[in-house]
């Protein structure tokens, strides 16, 4: 099997095969860029290009190109606030602020840096669980996923920050959008007003797009100032960005576990994992006030998830031609173009081409984040550009951008709808995110509550993986109290309320 | 400065709470005439953020009550959660005045109206036009290049190149 | 605006290091020459711009039949047609839209034959408009289903099923195709089965499947196929006429010995499942256009490198005419009262 696995690089390492992941390189970097093209749809626009090519060569391309897409899409989320892919909408929350603050150059390297590390993660996790990965994929079921929903609600409360009432309040307020459209069990359009549009939901782009970038637009067009009005020296920037990744590394592996687990359920969808990841981040910060406000450590966790979740939503696509993600199901066609079957012959007779996708995602994304650490000393002197010369191209970005969602004009009409709660929000102080992770995870845990029922009765619950997950998540909800109690002992603690915002003071330097 | 209960209530918070504990009770109330699973969740959901938008409301009697008993708050909470930075989003949007709000509000809704009706390819180079001229008050030059270099690259990468779904207006 | 460099020098750089792309871009160029095949006139597309819709997102079969046809069908009618993913209300949204369409041809979609025909016939909600309202142009695929047990259920054989004890189906929710089949199944075959609805899409049931979490489902032979030879699963009935070339030791739907009743309801489900993957115009469309439109695509689907692309991603085609297809619809438009009683009944069942 090592030799296979060695023999794969050198497969990948062919002139003309890295020719062709190059220029699927080049396209990812500018769709993963651009926040109107989405991964998949390019990915689609693609596949008759592979007809020719040899497997390792087809997925040299489509897959350099797909994995790349997530780490550019970073780019735009942080730089300007708008989610560059789906994918990437996390990065928002922290990335921007970072660049308001002048940090832009330490937040991409940041994000870039922990893309990478976050792909690497999931490429090696990949590759070492090629013996056990079917088991691997059918080892879970609608009642793990369900403990794994409610485990991502807890963070709802960390989110909260120091208003949990209102953190309670935009979750439960997120949980009855996600229970827009038709539900799963009795075909009953629910909240959907004779709107067809709704009766799939409500997409969570649009959403972002609207409460986080929107508002941001509308502060530009008051402000007319630029979106940064100074920018820390850059080089020292993105070298703090790139120690951030290392000093706070157990973010890094545990937001990339945290994509690697849900990227292989397929249910879940791409853009999930990325707001777990960060609700985990928040719960386990030492300052978790500071989230929201430009923590490193919530781009981290962002940037680690979407890069390692494309490795795990390949598992069920390899091991049983079951996509884990829209992304995963246009590269399944991939599979079939190129005369592969998925299955267990990834696994025995093309246990070479399965590695060299594994080195594939390595390669591609390493070249990816070479070429974007060349550019981020320009690309960050988009953000001193006056307000009033952005705002056509922000707002061109905010409509197109929530376009893609569906294609259909009420996207827009959503996002514009969540804008206006997001000034809202702002003004008076109301956590946005929690809205969003129930978004996210509302819908889910109803579904999966009443699969687990209709299949298992009420026996799941006493199933040792679900005990597990549940003395987790119980865990996990005490452990920052914990905690507390713990330095109080230590040492006095400044009460909780009285912990500013503005202890920022570490941060630029 | 002590403890958080001494601020004084914002009437914004109030307003919100009340507009979401009618939201909570209106979803409940829809939710009555599906079937019962259809409605299970939903009607679980609305009851709990009713209960905790009360929860909510009554927080802010008792707030406000302890606040006129004590005369003792200060303004200086509110001030530091929000930056002092003229740059934070928080205070753009705490000073701004109805003036600016209505020039971009209507701005971004003459955008976004223009979208919806003349599509995507038309409106943005007229609008990077009329907003660089009007509320940049940027050179005609500039305002031009940038119009017809945004309206093109838009039209030929989107468009042309690539043929990906835009709002094309209804026409 | 840092766009236009990069894709145009991915582009050349793909088109220039890469010497065996040539045919590839043969298959994807916009090229505007003029049809080359006989038949209808098509001079009042020369120069449009045709979208196809595919009512879902991007991946999956019906996405993939309109990528391999979109090319093609621009060739013969010299113009571009461009793919335009339009998700919403499970393929629901985009066909309420082509509705209301201009009926110049210019809109076109590629529609789920199976779901429409069957949520049409049950007065579903959300299909606000009549089968025949439609322009038909043609069917590209047929989507032969198919009845597979997990390969960690109990059940190997059509008989093991018949004799089981609650028998349960994976659905992706009501009206769906896969809940259509199942329950009619259910009926003809009378069997003690039922159907778990709430799965996310055919990717989570068919994991479910596997899993062993419910017995079985049903499903589009080409997308099974995979998991049947690798094992996975294992095929009960191919609900057809008869037999599938590829499983040649599966009985069909047709060949099974049924009483009257459930022998009409048999053929009903059959012809529904023949409209399979139909590309449909909004209604109205003028005589002229329609017939350069059903000439255009019939012509397009027998080119024989539309036939070698279709084979390579194993989207097999099957052509079925648009008039032999007004014809289908007028037959299930007459289907059994009982057929669509029962349809109605799954419908609301839930």
């Amino acid at each position: 099997m090592f030799q296979t696995f060695f023999q794969s690089l050198l497969d990948v390492l062919q002139p003309e095969t890295i020719a062709i992941m190059l220029v699927g390189i080049a396209i990812g970097f500018v769709v993963g860029v651009l926040p109107g093209l989405g991964g998949s749809v390019t990915l689609a626009l693609m596949l008759p290009f592979i007809f020719d090519m040899e497997p390792v060569q087809a997925f040299a391309f489509l897959l350099g190109m797909w994995v790349v897409t997530a780490t550019t899409g970073d780019i735009t989320s942080v730089l300007f606030g708008v989610p560059g892919e789906a994918t990437s909408a996390a990065t928002v929350f922290d990335g921007y602020p970072m660049t308001k603050r002048g940090e832009a150059g330490r937040a991409l390297g940041a994000a870039l840096l922990s893309s990478t590390q976050g792909a690497l993660l999931g490429a090696f996790f990949l590759a070492l669980s090629v013996p056990i990965l079917r088991p691997l994929v059918l080892a879970f079921g609608p009642p793990e996923f369900l403990m794994l929903t409610l485990l991502g609600l807890t963070f709802v409360v960390a989110l909260s920050g120091r208003n949990v009432l209102k953190g309670f309040l935009m979750a439960a307020l997120g949980m009855l959008v996600a229970l827009v459209g038709i539900d799963p069990q009795e075909g009953v359009p629910r909240y959907a007003f004779g709107q067809l549009y709704l009766w799939d939901g409500i997409d969570i782009v649009p959403l972002v797009i609207g409460l986080f970038a929107g508002a941001e637009v509308l502060q530009l067009m008051l402000s007319k100032t630029s979106i940064a009005t100074r920018t820390a020296d850059n080089i020292s920037g993105i070298r703090q960005g790139v120690r951030d990744t290392f000093r706070h590394w157990t973010v890094v592996v545990r937001s990339s576990a945290i994509g690697i687990g849900i990227g292989i359920i397929p249910g879940m969808g791409g853009s999930v994992s990325q707001f777990i990841a960060y609700g985990h981040a928040q719960q386990t910060s030492k300052h978790p006030e500071r989230f929201g406000k430009g923590a490193v450590e919530g781009v981290l966790a962002a940037g680690a998830n979407n890069n390692a979740k494309d490795a795990g939503s390949l598992v069920p696509t390899i091991a049983f031609g079951i996509p884990g993600s829209v992304g995963a199901a246009v590269l399944l066609g991939a599979f079939l173009i190129t005369g592969l079957n998925p299955g267990p012959e990834m696994l025995t007779t093309n246990l070479n081409i399965t590695f060299s996708m594994v080195w594939i995602m390595v390669l591609a994304n390493i070249v990816a984040v070479a070429v974007s650490f060349l550019l981020i000393r320009q690309l960050v002197k988009l953000t001193l550009i006056p307000g009033t010369w952005l705002v056509p191209f922000l707002l061109v970005l905010l409509g197109v951008g929530a376009f893609t969602a569906s294609n259909n004009i009420n996207d827009i009409f959503v996002m514009l709808a969540a804008a206006a709660l997001g000034v809202v929000a702002i003004h008076w102080d109301w956590p946005r995110v929690p809205f969003l992770l129930a978004v996210v995870l509302g819908g889910l845990a109803e579904r999966y509550l009443f699969l687990s029922y209709s299949l298992h009765g009420w026996s799941w619950l006493t199933t040792p993986s679900v005990l597990g997950l549940g003395a987790l998540i119980v865990f996990v909800a005490v452990w920052p109290y914990v905690r507390a109690m713990r330095r109080r002992g230590k040492e006095p603690v400044p009460a909780r309320v009285e912990t500013k915002d503005n202890d920022l003071t570490g941060v630029g330097k | 400065m002590k403890t958080a209960t001494a601020t004084p209530v914002r009437l914004g918070d109030v307003v919100i709470t009340v507009l979401l504990l009618a939201v909570f009770v209106g979803a409940y109330l829809l939710a009555q005439d599906w079937p019962f699973r259809t409605k299970l969740f939903p009607g679980l959901l609305a009851t709990a953020g009713i209960g905790i938008a009360v929860l909510k409301l009554g927080g802010h009697g008792v707030q406000a009550y302890r606040h006129r008993t004590r005369h003792s708050a200060t303004r200086q909470e509110d001030a530091g959660s929000e930056q002092g930075d003229d740059h934070s989003i928080e205070y753009v949007f705490g000073t701004a005045g109805a003036r600016a709000w209505l020039a971009a509000l209507g701005w971004a809704a003459a955008f976004f109206v223009a979208l919806c009706v003349l599509g995507v390819f038309i409106t943005v180079p007229l609008f990077t036009l009329a907003y660089l001229k009007i509320s940049g008050s940027a050179g005609w030059l500039g305002a031009t290049i940038y119009a017809v270099v945004a309206g093109g690259v838009l039209w030929f990468v989107f468009g042309e190149l690539l043929a990906v779904p835009m709002p094309a207006g209804i026409f | 605006m840092f766009d236009r460099k990069p894709t145009r020098a991915a582009f050349s750089a793909l088109l220039g290091a890469i010497a065996l792309m040539s045919t590839a871009c043969d298959a994807v160029g916009t090229s505007t020459e003029a049809s080359a095949g006989g038949g209808g006139d098509c001079s009042m597309f020369e120069g449009e711009t045709v979208t196809l819709v595919v009512p879902y997102s991007p991946g999956g079969g019906y996405d993939s039949y309109a990528r391999i046809i979109a090319p093609h069908l621009g060739k013969e009618l010299g113009s571009e047609v461009v793919v335009e993913n339009e998700d919403g209300a499970g393929g629901l949204l985009a066909m309420n839209n082509l509705m209301a369409a201009t009926p110049d041809g210019t809109e076109l979609a590629i529609m789920n034959g199976v779901g429409v025909a069957g949520g049409a016939l049950a007065g579903a909600e959300g299909i606000r408009f009549a089968l025949d309202d439609l322009s038909m142009i043609g069917r590209v695929a047929e989507q032969q289903a198919v009845f597979v047990a997990g390969a960690k259920s109990p059940y190997r054989t059509l008989d093991d099923v018949l004799k089981a004890d609650g028998f349960e189906f994976a659905s992706t929710g009501v009206g769906a195709a896969d809940f259509v089949n199942a329950n009619l199944l259910i009926e003809i075959l009378d069997f003690d089965g039922r159907v778990v609805t709430g799965f996310e899409g055919s990717d989570e049931s068919e994991l479910a499947v596997v899993r062993g979490d419910v017995d079985g489902q049903t499903g589009d032979l080409d997308s099974r196929i995979e998991a049947i030879e690798a094992g996975d699963e294992h095929p009960l009935l191919v609900i057809d006429t008869k037999r599938a070339d590829v499983l040649p030791d599966v009985p069909a739907l047709g060949e099974l010995d049924l009483g009257q009743r459930e022998r009409a309801l048999a053929e009903s489900l059959i012809d529904m499942s023949a409209f399979g993957r139909p590309i449909v115009g909004p209604p109205g469309l003028p005589e002229d256009r329609l017939s350069c439109l059903r000439q255009a695509l019939h012509n397009s689907v027998t080119n024989p490198k539309l036939l070698a692309a279709a084979k390579k991603e194993e989207r097999p085609i099957s052509w079925l005419s648009g008039a032999e297809l007004d014809e289908l619809v007028g037959r299930l438009g007459d289907a059994s009262a009982a057929f669509q009683q029962s349809l109605r009944a799954a419908h609301e069942r839930g």
